[in-house]
């Protein structure tokens, strides 16, 4: 039979057509969900099925190497000690017992009986070789653990004892950190190549990686021999989206049970009812906005123009443009919710006393012209644009370039930027790190502090045992940043995350730090 | 014919130097750094030093390229990711079955689509049906690629549900971000077909076939379509290079982990050997398909064909009018 030609062309569209519109057959997404929260039809989970969504990307298993996020870690891997999210209490974990037997020296012991997903035996061995590699594999990240002398640390049976270098009352947290703390089996380690990290990471961790397809999702499944509590979830998914909009349509579409930190607008959004059957848990992300006046400008040592600075800075404006309703304005130098965060005070606003003390100093309206540098980014661009607003209302003349990171870091290294915006880039638990990043010891010479009385604060507070003492020292240090204007302390941002009411017991120390062992369904 | 082919393989290598050294010369005088990318914002110089020779990076740039082409010819190592510590042609390997697929399906598509469309607009020129596929072909050409994919998601993933927003399993994923990338591509392609028919059915040769009593199907589709498809050719060729090179804006709003995202992820590390893998299996890729279009040309046109094979009569042919062989 012949076809003419306006038959042929119209069952070729047909044809293409019906692909489109016969669409009615099973659902295939990405992580597996399919129609209801949990991965079921039923709007139950019989499966069990956890799907969370982040806009992290995928990352090796790697403890030492990870650098996105500690939510596939927290579940392939136990981790030394524990801190509950909540309380801040420190708990055992693969160690039973820890403690100080004098400030340099941890003694730590670990259970016995528990073993790796490979089926190798968890040994002392293995705990001091996950902190060693920290000093080998990564030099530049160090957890603390270059802070161990490693001849003089021994192991008896299954007690290590740890011999510190110098006071570190932190260290027991960083035995409790979801990256930091990972114990890793020494004999496969030193078996493999480093890429069967990517896929095939051991752990004693409750979950076993079942595959990690770089750009889409990572799926655990549940050991069945796991030596702790076991967790409900059968099976937890994790989709890693390049866009909050797909994630959430994802989850509006019930693919997801968990979407982390949406961002300001979504939060918005789920606080007025857009999202159906949904809770939201707004947690610190842990990260501090601050403006930092670089030690090596000569025009920021006269105290009168840092003081004008710090004057012609509407914070209360600049946060709430910056996070909106995700944002608490910050009132100190540490992060709210950290151990020893005090509240100093918010930067005082006043334009017209700045512009005062700016002629007071010397300078004449529109004379001081500084460069802002800074990775480019949603929350750089937006507040550097409204610094540079509020500094010309005083007769400063703040030009702002910015880039892409790998651009503009070593132009920072290279002194180059005149007023800095800086943070921590989030998940900064302890006011040491904090301090580390802007006292004598910081690498960047743009936010480093380097003066004698306010070190002298800091070491105190670092290395001191006593914990009254600690939180006098640290609070005078930041009392003395408050008063000497060298970082102006913007913002406290925050992060939101969703999840369906199929779903209970979220919880972690931040958005993007979930311990998603931890989730029920109801 | 194997000549030819063979001869235009040969001509890959260069090109695949060329294309190395290019990449290798821009990630050079790159400003952006990627042992600054991978160690943060903080590092002490003896850190950063370290990385450096970790990485490589602190030998002469012409050792650097002779040693990488030198591992890829011996031993097919393209590297090794600066930030996933995985090898690079593993992650080209995941990753580029995607990209090739959204990019064929939506070729087909554009095809499938676009040629009726072009030849019913040709034919019936000035028509209702003319001035219909102008103006849908123009619609769907003026909307920028990003735009039209979230549209499509927001319509068929949110709104009627029945096409997943994200993901690689099952066919129905790929529906969307195939449509995404197919459908500005069927509007080039129909406006291609219409203008190349236009030209062919005003050809003497038309009319003598109609002339000879041949019916309308086969004057249109063997002598009308079969002339005007070099151009059409041309452009499906030229196009599957735009989709493959230009995938990152499907693959970043459907979430597909293809090529495209892959290659904006190292360029924002500045992860030389994952850039220079991705561009050396995108320029490949380009080259087997101007190949390919080059052979399709010989199978639709005879004279080609003979000019491949090398023969004489094909070189006395070359300067007759095109299509006359078609009667």
């Amino acid at each position: 039979m012949k076809m003419n030609w306006k038959s042929m062309a119209l069952v070729c569209m047909l044809v293409v057509m019906m692909v489109f519109t016969s669409a009615c057959g099973s659902s295939s997404e990405k992580g597996g969900g399919g129609g209801t929260p949990g991965g079921g039809d039923t709007g139950e989970s019989p499966d069990k099925t956890l799907t969370v969504g982040t806009l992290d990307a995928a990352d090796t298993f790697d403890p030492t190497v990870n650098s996105s996020s500690g939510l596939g870690l927290s579940l392939v891997y136990d981790t030394i000690l524990y801190r509950d999210p909540e309380s801040g209490e420190i708990k055992s974990d693969l160690a039973e017992t820890w403690e100080f037997s004098d400030p340099t020296t941890v003694v730590l012991n670990i259970r016995e009986g528990i073993k790796f997903s490979n089926g190798d035996d968890l040994t002392p061995e293995d705990v001091m070789f996950s902190m060693q590699r920290f000093t080998t594999v990564n030099t530049q990240f160090d957890p603390g653990y270059a802070n161990i002398d490693y001849d003089k640390s021994t192991i008896e049976g299954n007690k290590i004892t740890l011999k510190l270098i110098e006071p570190n009352p932190d260290f027991l947290l960083g035995l409790c950190n979801d990256r930091w703390a990972c114990v890793v089996d020494k004999k496969y380690v030193e078996s493999t190549e480093a890429e069967a990290f990517w896929d095939k990471p051991v752990g004693t961790g409750a979950y076993t990686c079942v595959e990690n397809v770089a750009g889409s999702h990572a799926t655990f499944a549940k050991k069945s021999d796991y030596w702790g509590t076991a967790p409900e979830s059968e099976t937890i998914t994790i989709n890693y989206y390049p866009e909050l909009t797909t994630m959430m349509v994802d989850y509006e579409n019930n693919v997801l049970d968990i979407a982390l930190d949406i961002g300001e607008s979504e939060y918005n959004n789920a606080e007025n009812g857009s999202y159906a059957d949904t809770e939201i848990k707004i947690l610190p992300a842990y990260d501090i906005l601050s403006v930092a006046l670089p030690q090596y400008m000569e025009c920021f040592k006269d105290i009168k123009v840092r003081r004008a600075v710090a004057m012609a800075l509407d914070v209360e404006a600049i946060n709430k443009a910056v996070y909106g309703t995700l944002g608490t304005t910050a009132d100190s130098i540490l992060i709210k919710g950290i151990e020893f965060y005090k509240s100093i005070g918010i930067n005082k606003y006043d334009p017209e006393q700045a512009k005062k003390l700016l002629a007071e100093a010397g300078y004449s309206e529109n004379e001081l012209e500084l460069l802002m540098l800074f990775p480019s980014m949603p929350t750089n661009d937006k507040a550097s644009a409204i610094v540079q607003a509020q500094l010309a209302e005083i007769g400063i003349k703040l030009n702002v370039d910015s880039g892409d990171f790998a651009t503009v870091i070593p132009r920072l290294m290279n002194n180059e930027c005149e007023l800095a915006i800086s943070g921590t880039g989030g998940g900064t638990y302890f006011a040491s790190t904090i301090f580390s990043l802007i006292d004598k010891s910081s690498t960047n010479a743009s936010i480093r502090i380097n003066d004698d009385e306010f070190n002298k604060l800091v070491e105190e507070g670092n290395t001191s045992l006593d914990t009254a003492v600690r939180a006098e020292a640290y609070g005078k240090a930041q009392q003395w940043m408050y008063d000497n204007y060298w970082n102006i302390p913007i913002s406290y941002p925050n992060t939101a995350t969703l999840y369906h009411s199929n779903v209970d017991n979220v919880k972690g120390i931040a958005a993007r730090a979930m311990d998603l062992k931890f989730v029920t369904f109801k | 014919m194997l000549k030819f082919v063979g001869r235009r393989v040969l001509w890959l290598i260069p090109v695949m130097l060329g294309a190395i050294f290019i990449v290798f010369a821009i990630n050079a005088i790159d400003p952006g750094d990627p042992v600054s990318a991978l160690l943060g914002g903080s590092y002490t110089q003896e850190q950063y030093d370290d990385k450096k020779i970790e990485l490589g990076l602190d030998k002469p740039f012409i050792v650097r390229y002779a040693g990488y082409v030198k591992d890829i010819v011996t031993d097919g190592d393209f590297g090794t990711s600066y930030t996933t510590k995985r090898p690079v042609s593993t992650e080209l390997v995941e990753r580029f079955g995607v990209t090739f697929k959204v990019a064929v399906i939506s070729i087909l598509i554009a095809i499938v689509l676009g040629l009726p469309f072009g030849i019913i607009s040709a034919v019936k020129q000035y028509s209702i049906a003319d001035n219909a596929v102008t103006i849908i072909s123009l619609v769907f050409a003026s909307m920028p690629g990003f735009w039209l994919a979230l549209m499509l998601m927001l319509a068929f993933a949110l709104n009627i549900k029945i096409f997943p927003a994200s993901g690689i399993e099952g066919w129905k994923s790929w529906v969307l971000p195939c449509l995404a990338s197919g459908l500005s591509f069927i509007a080039t392609i129909t406006r291609m077909t219409r203008s190349s028919m236009l030209d062919v059915v005003r050809q003497d040769y038309i009319r003598t076939a109609r002339a000879k009593g041949l019916d309308e199907r086969t004057v249109i589709v063997k002598h009308g379509v079969r002339n005007a498809l070099i151009p059409i050719i041309t452009t499906i060729g030229f196009q599957f290079g735009i989709l493959v090179s230009g995938s990152v804006i499907v693959e970043t709003i459907f979430s597909l982990p293809g090529l495209g995202t892959l290659m904006m992820t190292a360029i924002n590390n500045r992860d030389y050997p994952v850039i220079e893998g991705c561009v050396i299996i995108m320029a490949a890729l380009i080259c087997v398909i101007n190949l390919l279009v080059d052979l399709v040309y010989g199978f639709v046109d005879p004279q080609i064909m003979e000019q491949m094979k090398g023969s004489k009569k094909a070189r006395r042919a070359r300067h007759k009018t095109m299509g006359a062989h078609a009667l």
